[in-house]
This record gives structure tokens, C-alpha cells and sequence, in this order.
């Protein structure tokens, strides 16, 4: 046994979308920062479709770029196609989508991490955790290494116990090819946490050469692109993905500016001149990001879609009973949202065909992902259905699809910081609290890697509000909830849809990222150059008159747009006007909104203090007393939201809570645990 | 079993008359706790070959026998034992059934009391229930209702409320706006997917239909409100004109002092009767007669005060007789009121003389034999209504909170269909749906996302 000499602040393990986002955050932040990963050729790797937002996960994307996640940024850089998904609805709604290079999302990823100041990156295979007296301590590998740490984030995706099936063929392994984490479980069992199964699956990869586009219809990406990060400048600014980069994360506090080419660090712009561009684009920056992937093909790749067919539905209803899924031999549950195709028509018998997408993984390869089409039925049955699908008459299967069952655990077991509650300075993110999606797992990586810097700075937690942040919605739901089914976003899981919109996640949490020393100052200084930007033009507005209207009142008409109003500002640019004309047209239902989180915000924010004793809390119900008591919920707020707990619950613990005022608390001045 | 709630559970033991004061036939009072059994046993002496003491009583049984105290029985009863948890408030529960009168009822009362248990606050029964986990908060209100209901009617609506119909109905109310909601839902967070939820046409369709459902379950809050409350009557008239043996009458058991001496009834007197099933308090007030005695004067300031306050007059005038200057006075003051004329004494020859427009309203009754008070009664119960209310056409009653929580989703309704008329952007009209949803949610138990999405994965197809 070994002991590497080297002391961390804080280890991640697992060096998937959760990992990344949490290594960087705490690295970015200043804390000695070890990612540890089994294989570190797979940093980033998008195990099912190489595609990046959509609703709600477009969302969380972007807000992970306005807290200063670098998700965002490898997306823009190496995407193939980029789409603004939902236009026909309002702006709350409005999500970015891109599919992008597999290999460069990865090689991107992993090399932001290796040139990131206070983050070493290794190679090797966690199988222990090292802990004592109910705090961890570090880890051990297979090669009996010992690395220290103060905090020890796990996000080990679907590698524990990972076990894949195709047909009845069973094999070890936490995605195709590579090994299962097999110790890893009895060690976060033997700290106390307890783990489920849940089940995820993959559509098979076709080869480019062997199907027939022409029998699809073709969809393109969206000119101008709607890249996901705020600091879209920088994509230019930067040699993003070339050898001689400059360190792209700055160093850590206090002088973040030591990035060498970050020209915008360089330069201290006036701040209005941010945002006052010319009419045409200025000469000489080229039209996509140099060495993005876009820059490299000179343009955007098209997706197809195309459909099932009646022998599609034929084959899965004679083969169903060779579908692990539906013989049992799966025990793990899958997402609803996400089904099989084994599922899609057993489930819904009277639809006749299923929509496909035909997506490509990337530009130097011509693998193509079949999206909707997930099967963990047998090869030989997949290659057929591939067959029945319109345009794939003659399609070579490259990769069998397969379904992956792997342990969870339930997030009903962390704080809102995502430590544990058994094991303090231990902190799970990503797949491992049941969630689905490299954005969820993301979102909750950068909120992993910021509390586990903030808990060795020996600073107070950062918590998102679920009226602050999709990512708020997202912990909060997984922590209070808990799911039974792999968890994925929705804008409809958030009540504050209206107030968290994809356009003003910077606006929103922008402050917060800056303020705990994550976002760059650069970035920041633009920020407030954007806010200060949209106050002016809203005061010129409500304050300049056409005729007897101002220009507020003008804009505020359904027909009037900012194009449209008379006396507008054509040097402002299109994210200021958005913003401007955004705030006008839906200020009611904004200010309806706002006044609705206020309301929420003292019973929300009322909190329940640790004396209290769910056993001596007159009538509740024997159900809502077990949850209330393993779900130690620190406000009425929380508790509120736990399955189980009814109102009538609330309201006797509101109750109860009054009385304790006065004569049950038997330690007023009660200690933190 | 649910035996967490036990180590919690209220400790003493609580007693109250659970049926309508003032109605005869039978009363029931309803003791819970503890020491439920040991306080029915300590005044119950049962009759019978199988007679046994309570304590030994096998739950859910009857036992006939008689109320005790200090050695004299007090009345003829039938006990019923219910022991926990099966019990309305899952606690050891007895039922004493014993005449009704308020007399009885009161004396029997008085017995229990003094054998151990506690006089119930209002609605302390329900609240143990709640408590205790057996009720839910829209059945904890029925059941509020049922204890305040004075009549059969009020009864039967608030025993249907209980039995679930109100949280049936607005369950499926809350369903519909989920249904819809789902739909929008769909449209929203699944932009590339192969499904077809419900067009505007048919969003603003199914939205219409709810607001109507809405509109019929609003309309019931003031019949709801009436079969709760009662409406006030005041009986006027002069002395000896009979208005107390009319109200005995009404009753259908002597409760005001009748007696030939003009100016007896000199206090006022509340009685609630069940008039068709409208239960209405009446008042029954002194004659109104100038008079020097100190007494009567301030009976008399009474009962005009209580014709002031009352939502219905009814005026008692004596047939034989003819018509006094106070009567004639009172008819005039008010005639724009609601109110009944009755003229009594219909067994005596007439010798009243009314103006045509008062002849038109009057309902001649005898309260010596009775004749017309079916009448009447029927005129009450048009007055109070304008028409004729049933428990079957009277579905549920809602109360205060579920009227204002409706009004909330009704607002929240219309501006869902406007915005979907006004080709508002999607999100809005959702916005607004589930704020209708919710508003709904508060009578019968959150809404929330899980269930929302529940029915947009039962509904569409979803997934790549």
C-alpha cells in the first residue's frame, strides 16, 4: 500500500460529464484537485447520443456556462449541428440543441482538464473509500494507491455493478467495451448509503455508406447558430482546440487574469461597447469559431428522420419474449421518456410507426446513432428491425444497441449541497443520484465541485433556489423526492418556468458564479456591462414617446417587435433587444411570477430546526412521519415536497413548530450537526 | 395496523351531542377517548337476560338498556361500543341513542359528564379524526358541516360530501385540468417528437366544459351556505295571536311556554325546525304591544331587534280578530321584506280584514288543530329558496374555502381560454391552467409534477 504524498482539497472519481464540470469547478476555485478516472481516453465521453440540450437540458446547459461550467463552451466548439428548438413558443421555452463531434466533445474536455491550474488528472481504479468516524478521507485504488483528500466527490455514472444485456447475453461492464466497477458499491454500502438498480439502454450505430438518405426527410441546423455559452466572444477570442492554447480557466483566486491570450482579460472594454455592434459583421472573424468543428467543415451537418415500418412492429411483437425487459431478467427500471422500441409499440399498440432520427456522431467517422430506437433485444432481431426502417433497407449495424443495469443511490440520501447524509465531505453528482442525461449529470457536478471547494475553504454551502435555477429544480426534486425512474429534466417540473428562461441564465446566476471565485472576472465585468446595457435601453423606452405612447407601451404590443419600433437602437445588439423586448411583452406574467416566489419564499425559506422530533409531532401520519424522518428536510419547503407528505402534514407540523417555541425545544440553542 | 399515530393520540375524553339540537325523536351522543367504555359503563345499566357490562363489550355491538344517575334512570337507551381504531375517530368510541327533547338529551348529557368525560369543543370530534389520520382535509370539513347541519337535508348533503362525492367530483375536476394540462405539456417539452396532442379548438373545447363544471359547482355554495346556517325567521305579531303555538307547531313539540295570558312568551326564543328541509332558526319574540312593564318593554326592544336581523319575517295575526293598528302599522313596515302573513285561528270564524295585496299572501293556519301548517311550510320553503331544493338536485355543498379556491380556478380559467383565443404563445395558457389546477389541487390534495408527467407518458408516445 501506497500513499501518494500529495494531499488534495478534494478528489472526484469518474471523469464523465458529472466529474469533469466538478474537477474543474473545484480546481477553477482554487482547491488542490484530483480527477481520477478508470480510462482517461473516455474524460467526457457521450455513451448514448453525442447530442447536448433540447428542453430543460438546454436550460441546464446554459446555466452551467452562466456559473462557469465549461459545457457550454465544448459544445459551441465542437458541434455539428445547432438548432434554437421550441420558436413558435415564448422564449421560456425556447432550447438549444446540438449534436456534436463525439470524439472532439471528449478530446475538448479532456484537454481543458489536463491544462487546468490546480487539477491533476490520473489514470486508476477506485475501489475503496478511505473513511473514519463517519467522514471520508480519501481513496484507494486498485493498484492499492492511497490518495487523501479533505472531500471526496464520487460520479461513477452507470459503472457500478454495471451489467449490459442484449438478448439474453449478459456482460459485466458500465458501457460497451469497457469494465464494471465492481468494489466501488460495497464500499459506499459499508459507509452507510444504501443502492438501487435502475436500467438505461442505447440505440445500435449504423454506417453512414449503407444507408439510403435519400428516403429521409432532412433536417438542417439553425443560421445564425445559437451557441449555448454567454461568452461568445471568448469562442473567438480563444485558439480553442489547437496546440498552443492559452490556460482557458484562469488560475484559480485571487488572480484569475493570468490567462495569457484571453483578450477580453486584456482589454477593459467600456462597457456599453459590448454591446453596440455594426451593421455588418465585422471583417476579418470568420463565421464559426476558429478550430471548432463547424470552422472545419465550413458549415453545419444535416440530421435525418425517417420512420419504423409495419415490419418494424411485427419483428418486436414476434421477439418480445427475447427481451430481457420483458422476460424479467431486467430488474432496474427505465426511463419512461426515453423507451425502447420494445416498449413504444407494446405500449402503444395503435400506433403503427415510430419517428427515427439518423444523427452523426461526428466528422471523422460516418458512424450514425439511430435515436429512438433503443432495444435490448437480440442481434440477430436487431439487425432485421434496423432493416425494416425506412432508408436502412441495406443498413450494417457497427454497434448493437444494448441495455445497461447499474446501482444508484437514491438521492433522498444527500443534503442539498449533494453531500452525503451518512458520510460528511462525501459527495455524489450525476448518474449515480439517478438521473439520465450528460446535462444532469453536469449541472449537478459543477453544484458537487463547487460545495466540495466551498466545504474546504471552510465556507457556507451554495444552494440554488428552485426559482433561481433549473439546477435548483433539478437537486432539489432529486433530494426531496427522490425518483424511481432515471430522472430527467422537463421545463414542466419547473413552477418558475416563465422567470428561468435559456436567454437569462447569466442574468440570473452569473453573480453567484463570479462572487464564489468560479466565473472569470472578465466574464463577469460583461455581465454587468449586459445588465447595465438592457436598464439603459428599458429607461430610453419607457421614457421616449411615438405620438402619445412610449416606446414601452408600443413594444408591449403582441404585433410590435424591436425591429418594428420606431426610434430603435439598431447598434444594439440582438441579446440586449431580446432581453428588452422580453421584459416588456411578458412583464405581467413576470411580475406575477416574482410576487408567487415571494409568497412561497417564507414558508420555502421557514426552516426546520434539528431538535425537532418527528415521533413527538401530534397526528402526523405514520407515513409522513418515516419520510419527514429519513428525509430530514432542512425547510417546510422541502418537506412540503416529499411524496408522502400531505398538506394536513404541513400544516401540524407548522403547528407543532409554534408550540416548540415555547416548550419543546430541549436545546434552544441546539448545535449544527 | 397504523399504530403510529397512538404514542401521540389526544388522552382524555370527550363527549357531545352529535344530532340536531331541538329535533325530537332521537338523539345521539357521542362520547371518545380513552376512557370511552369506563364513562358509558359507570351510568349505563343494561336490561336483558345477555345483559353484560360494557367494559366486557365486543366492538361494533348494541346494548339495550338505561341511563342511571344518582340511582334514577334517567332515560330508556341503546349504547353502541366501537373500540379502536375502526372508529370514526379511531379511538374507543360509545353512542348513547336516547329520546330526543331538549330536556332528555341535556339530563343525559349532564350524566355522561359527571361520570368522567369532557364537554367537546366544536368540531373536536373531526379534528381528532384528522389528527388521528383518518380523514382528509376536504372529508375533515364535511364532517364540520355535518356536525353543524340542523336538518335532514343538511344531512343528507353533508353526509354525501362525506361519503366523498364533493372530493369525487372536484378529484375529477382536478383530472380534467390535468388531462388538458398534459396536453400543453406535451406540445411544450416534446417539440420534436411524433405526437398530436389536442389542437387549440380542442384544448379551448374541453377547457369550456370545465369552466361550466366550475360555474355548477359555485352555484351550490349558497344553497350549501343555507342548508349549513339556517336562515333567521322572526315571528311578529301581537300578543296572544299564537305565535308560540304556531312555533310548537313548526317544532312539532311544546317548547315555548303557551298560555292564554297575553304577553307570556316575554324573552325571546331560538328554535331551529327543519321546514322541508331547510333548517330555519326561528325567533320567537314577545308580542309586540306597547306596555309600561319594565319586563315586557325590554322583551319588546328585543323582538324588534330580532325582526331587524332576521332574513325572514313571519307575521301572526289573529283571524278572529280584527285588524289592530300595531298590525296594520307592522304590515306596511314590512311589506318589502321577505316575509309570510299567517292568519291564525282558522278553526274561529273570520272576522280579519286584510287589503287585497296582504289577502294574496296570507296563509290561513289553526295551530289548535293544524290545519294549514303543510302550507305554510311550503311557503317558508318557497320564500327561502324561490324554488324547490332537493338533496338530489343539490349534489354537494361547498364551503368558504372551497368557493374561494373555485373562484381562484374560475379566474385562472378564463384567462387560460383567452389566452389560447388570443394565439398566446403556449407557456401562458400553461401558466395559467396550472394555477387553476393548483387552486383546485387545494380542496383535494396537491397536484404535482410527477402526476402531470404520469399522464403525458400514459398519454403520447414519447422518446428518442
Amino acid at each position: 500500500m501506497y500513499v501518494y504524498p500529495k494531499k488534495y482539497g478534494v478528489i472526484v472519481v469518474g471523469a464523465g460529464h458529472a466529474g469533469v464540470e466538478a474537477a474543474l469547478a473545484s480546481a477553477r476555485m482554487g482547491c488542490e484537485t484530483l480527477l481520477l478516472t478508470i480510462n482517461l481516453d473516455t474524460i467526457g465521453q457521450m455513451s448514448c447520443n453525442p447530442a447536448i440540450g433540447g428542453l430543460a437540458k438546454g436550460h441546464l446547459t446554459r446555466e452551467i456556462d452562466a456559473l462557469g461550467g465549461e459545457m457550454g463552451l465544448t459544445t459551441d466548439l465542437t458541434g455539428l449541428q445547432f438548432r434554437m428548438l421550441n420558436t413558435k413558443k415564448g422564449p421560456s421555452v425556447w432550447a438549444p440543441r446540438a449534436q456534436c463531434d463525439k470524439k472532439a466533445y471528449q478530446f475538448r474536455m479532456k484537454w481543458v482538464c489536463e491544462r487546468q491550474s490546480h487539477l491533476d488528472c490520473k489514470q486508476g481504479q477506485t475501489i475503496r473509500l478511505l473513511h473514519e468516524g463517519g467522514r471520508v478521507f480519501g481513496v484507494e485504488t486498485m493498484l492499492e494507491v492511497q490518495f487523501h483528500a479533505e472531500v471526496v466527490v464520487i460520479t461513477t455514472g452507470t459503472f457500478l455493478r454495471g451489467l449490459m444485456h442484449v438478448g439474453i447475453n449478459q456482460q459485466a461492464g458500465g458501457r460497451a467495451g469497457e469494465a464494471a466497477v465492481m468494489g466501488l458499491s460495497g464500499s459506499l454500502k459499508d459507509v452507510g448509503l444504501e443502492l438501487g438498480r435502475l436500467k438505461t439502454g442505447t440505440p445500435p450505430r449504423l454506417v453512414r455508406k449503407s444507408i439510403d438518405f435519400t428516403r429521409c426527410e432532412t433536417q438542417s441546423g439553425d443560421e445564425p447558430v445559437p451557441y449555448f455559452t454567454y461568452w461568445k466572444e471568448e469562442l473567438w477570442s480563444q485558439r480553442n482546440v489547437h496546440s498552443e492554447h492559452s490556460n482557458t480557466g484562469g488560475a484559480g483566486n485571487p488572480s484569475r487574469n493570468s490567462g495569457v491570450n484571453l483578450g477580453l482579460d486584456m482589454n477593459p472594454t467600456p462597457p456599453l461597447d459590448l454591446f453596440h455592434v455594426e451593421q455588418s459583421t465585422s471583417p476579418g472573424i470568420s463565421q464559426y469559431p476558429p478550430g471548432s468543428i463547424l470552422s472545419q467543415i465550413g458549415g453545419q451537418l444535416p440530421c435525418y428522420i425517417t420512420y419504423t415500418s409495419n415490419r418494424t412492429r411485427e419483428l418486436v411483437l414476434a421477439n418480445i419474449h427475447k427481451s430481457p425487459m420483458y422476460s424479467g431478467v431486467i430488474e432496474g427500471v427505465g426511463p419512461r421518456y426515453c423507451p425502447s422500441i420494445e416498449d413504444k409499440f407494446v405500449r402503444f399498440a395503435d400506433k403503427e410507426k415510430h419517428q427515427i432520427f439518423l444523427e452523426p456522431e461526428g466528422i471523422h467517422t460516418d458512424e450514425i446513432y439511430v435515436n429512438g430506437f433503443s432495444t435490448c433485444l437480440p442481434f440477430e432481431v436487431q439487425v432485421e428491425m434496423v432493416r425494416s426502417i425506412q432508408g436502412c433497407e441495406h443498413a450494417e449495424i457497427m454497434r448493437p444497441a444494448y441495455a445497461v443495469e447499474y446501482d444508484f443511490a437514491p438521492p433522498t440520501q444527500l443534503h442539498p449541497n449533494l453531500e452525503t447524509k451518512v458520510c460528511s465531505n462525501l459527495f455524489l453528482a450525476g448518474q449515480i443520484n439517478g438521473t439520465s442525461g450528460y446535462e444532469e449529470a453536469g449541472a449537478q457536478g459543477l453544484m458537487a465541485g463547487i460545495n466540495a471547494a466551498r466545504r474546504v475553504q471552510g465556507e457556507a454551502e451554495i444552494v440554488l433556489r428552485r426559482d433561481q435555477a433549473y439546477i435548483g429544480v433539478l437537486i432539489d426534486d432529486l433530494i426531496t423526492k427522490g425518483t424511481v425512474e432515471p430522472y430527467r429534466m422537463f421545463t414542466s417540473r419547473a413552477e418558475y418556468r416563465l422567470l428561468l428562461r435559456q436567454d437569462n441564465a447569466d442574468l440570473r446566476l452569473s453573480d453567484i458564479g463570479h462572487g464564489i471565485g468560479l466565473l472569470p472576472e472578465h466574464r463577469h465585468r460583461r455581465l454587468v456591462a449586459k445588465r447595465f446595457a438592457i436598464d439603459a435601453e428599458l429607461k430610453r423606452l419607457e421614457t421616449t414617446r411615438e405620438g402619445v405612447d412610449t416606446l414601452a407601451q408600443l413594444l408591449r404590443r403582441p404585433e410590435v417587435s424591436y425591429d418594428k419600433l420606431p426610434k430603435s437602437d439598431r447598434s444594439l445588439s440582438d441579446e440586449i433587444t431580446q432581453q428588452v423586448e422580453i421584459y416588456l411583452k411578458y412583464e405581467g406574467y413576470i411580475r406575477r411570477q416574482e410576487a408567487d416566489v415571494e409568497r412561497f419564499k417564507t414558508l420555502e425559506e421557514k426552516e426546520l430546526p434539528n431538535w425537532l422530533n418527528y415521533e413527538t409531532v401530534q397526528g402526523l401520519r405514520t407515513e409522513a412521519r418515516v419520510k419527514l424522518s429519513s428525509g430530514q428536510p432542512r425547510t417546510i419547503g422541502q418537506a412540503s415536497r416529499i411524496s408522502g407528505v400531505s398538506p394536513a402534514d404541513i400544516s401540524l407540523l407548522l403547528v407543532h413548530l409554534k408550540k416548540g417555541k415555547t416548550s419543546m425545544n430541549p436545546a434552544a440553542t441546539g448545535t449544527q450537526s | 395496523m397504523d399504530t403510529g399515530y397512538r404514542a401521540s393520540a389526544p388522552t382524555d375524553t370527550i363527549v357531545a351531542i352529535a344530532t340536531a339540537i331541538g329535533e325530537a325523536g332521537i338523539a345521539v351522543l357521542r362520547i371518545s377517548g380513552p376512557d370511552a367504555v369506563a364513562v358509558g359503563q359507570r351510568i349505563f345499566r343494561p336490561i336483558g337476560h345477555h345483559a353484560q357490562p360494557l367494559s366486557g363489550a365486543a366492538t361494533h355491538t348494541v346494548h339495550y338498556g338505561h341511563v342511571v344517575r344518582d340511582g334514577h334512570e334517567v332515560d330508556e337507551v341503546l349504547v353502541s361500543i366501537f373500540r379502536a381504531p375502526r372508529t370514526f375517530t379511531r379511538e374507543d368510541v360509545v353512542e348513547i341513542s336516547c329520546h330526543g327533547g331538549m330536556l332528555v338529551v341535556r339530563r343525559v348529557l349532564e350524566s355522561v359528564l359527571s361520570a368522567g368525560a369532557r364537554s367537546a369543543e366544536p368540531g373536536e370530534f373531526t379534528q381528532r379524526a384528522f389528527l388521528n389520520g383518518r380523514l382528509d382535509l376536504a372529508q375533515a370539513e364535511a364532517v364540520a358541516d355535518l356536525i353543524h347541519a340542523r336538518t335532514d337535508l343538511a344531512l343528507t348533503a353533508a353526509r354525501e360530501q362525506l361519503a366523498g362525492r364533493l372530493s369525487g367530483r372536484i378529484r375529477g375536476l382536478r383530472e380534467d385540468l390535468m388531462g388538458i394540462l398534459a396536453h400543453i405539456e406535451a406540445h411544450i417539452d416534446f417539440p420534436d417528437e411524433d405526437i398530436s396532442p389536442d389542437t387549440r379548438e380542442m384544448l379551448l373545447h374541453r377547457l369550456q366544459k370545465t369552466v361550466v363544471f366550475v360555474d355548477e359547482l359555485l352555484a351550490t355554495a349558497r344553497d350549501g351556505q343555507i342548508l349549513r346556517r339556517g336562515i333567521r325567521a322572526a315571528i311578529l305579531g301581537r300578543p296572544n295571536a299564537g305565535k308560540s303555538s304556531l312555533l310548537n307547531q313548526l317544532l312539532g313539540h311544546d317548547r315555548a311556554i303557551v298560555s292564554p295570558v297575553p304577553g307570556t312568551t316575554r324573552d325571546t326564543i331560538e328554535e331551529t325546525a327543519s321546514i322541508r328541509g331547510v333548517p330555519v332558526v326561528f325567533v320567537d319574540t314577545a308580542g309586540l304591544r306597547d306596555s309600561t312593564d319594565a319586563l315586557e318593554q325590554e322583551g319588546i326592544r328585543r323582538s324588534r331587534e330580532a325582526a331587524e336581523r332576521a332574513e325572514l319575517i313571519v307575521h301572526v295575526l289573529d283571524g278572529h280578530e280584527l285588524l289592530t293598528e300595531d298590525d296594520a302599522r307592522r304590515l306596511d313596515d314590512y311589506q318589502s321584506r321577505p316575509r309570510v302573513i299567517v292568519v291564525n285561528k282558522s278553526d274561529l270564524p273570520r272576522r280579519l280584514v286584510l287589503s287585497s295585496t296582504c289577502e294574496a299572501e296570507a296563509v290561513p293556519v289553526s295551530c289548535s288543530t293544524g290545519a294549514g301548517i303543510e302550507l305554510l311550510c311550503d311557503t317558508i320553503q318557497k320564500r327561502v329558496w324561490g324554488g324547490s331544493v332537493t338533496a338530489e338536485n343539490l349534489p354537494v355543498t361547498i364551503n368558504a374555502r372551497h368557493q374561494e379556491a373555485l373562484h381562484r380556478a374560475h379566474e385562472a380559467l378564463v384567462r387560460t381560454i383567452d389566452g389560447l383565443r388570443r394565439n398566446d404563445t403556449l407557456e401562458l395558457p400553461a401558466f395559467e391552467l396550472r394555477i387553476a389546477a393548483n387552486a383546485v389541487g387545494e380542496i383535494v390534495g396537491a397536484t404535482s409534477t410527477e402526476h402531470l408527467l404520469d399522464m403525458i407518458f400514459s398519454q403520447f408516445c414519447l422518446g428518442k
